[in-house]
């Protein structure tokens, strides 16, 4: 039983993760077609900052709080906020210094944003047809 | 007739020097409402980004922090159950994450990128 619903979270990450790469791509190589480069860049660099970001916020949650794998609250805390800083620090320096469309930025940050609402409606097809939902 | 026409000379060269003056100050004055609405435009530029990121980064710190507590009480009564809790928790966080950079993304924008800005410049 708890190998099952450990298989099902991680499918449902897998999904999140598989179309956060493929959403990137669709959605740079649109924005580089139907608008301009700096609108494609945006994409890009959006993408690619809000998908590290992730995969790192997973990385750091899990060993957070797996009871096996525990890690102390300073380095939790410390790795938290040195994410945020470099975070802040490349969009910073991507608007301030306009390397990028700002629109196409904010379009590439909401790449995770849409994967998780794919994966989620994914998940409540499954148990729609399964009959949970 | 030669006092006359003196007095006439300086009259003009009067009139026509303090008009200038006129059209000078009316210019200025104009100046100086273009400029006052630049320096509210930029003032108004400065106050709306730290308010809202304030508020963003409060409000999404708030709801990190109730969404952090429950999966840790959650957590503390269920060990088994922590893989189901961390992918629960870790799609809440980013989705709460990603409002406080919106807010920040659109903070920069409205500091370094303003479109309204050139209306001023």
């Amino acid at each position: 039983m708890k190998n099952s619903l450990v298989r099902e979270e991680e499918r449902l990450l897998k999904i999140i993760v598989f179309s956060n790469w493929i959403l990137l791509v669709v959605l740079t190589v649109g924005g580089c077609l139907l608008k301009t480069w700096d609108f494609g860049w945006g994409v890009l660099a959006g993408g690619l900052i809000i998908s590290i970001n992730f995969h790192f916020l997973y990385r750091t949650l899990k060993k957070s709080l797996d009871p096996s794998k525990l890690s102390g609250p300073g380095i939790i805390l410390g790795k938290y906020y040195i994410r945020f800083l470099i975070n802040a620090l490349i969009i910073f320096v991507l608007i301030s210094e306009r390397y990028v469309d700002p629109l196409g930025l904010i379009l590439g940050l909401s790449i995770v944003v849409v994967s998780l609402l794919v994966g989620l409606a994914y998940e409540v097809k499954v148990n729609f047809f399964r009959g949970v939902v | 007739m030669k006092k006359v026409s003196l007095s006439t000379l300086w009259t003009t060269a009067l009139v026509l020097g303090l008009s200038s003056i006129a059209f000078a100050s009316e210019g200025a004055a104009e100046g100086g409402a273009t400029s006052m609405a630049a320096l509210d435009f930029f003032i108004w530029s400065v106050i709306a980004p730290g308010f809202g990121i304030a508020f963003a980064a409060g409000f999404c710190g708030l709801a990190q922090g109730m969404s952090l507590k429950a999966a840790v009480e959650g957590v503390a009564r269920n060990p088994e159950a922590s893989g189901k809790v961390t992918v629960t928790l870790i799609i809440g966080l980013a989705l709460i994450e990603s409002l406080c950079i919106y807010a920040l993304v659109v903070a920069l924008i409205i500091i370094y990128a303003n479109p309204a800005a050139k209306l001023f410049m």
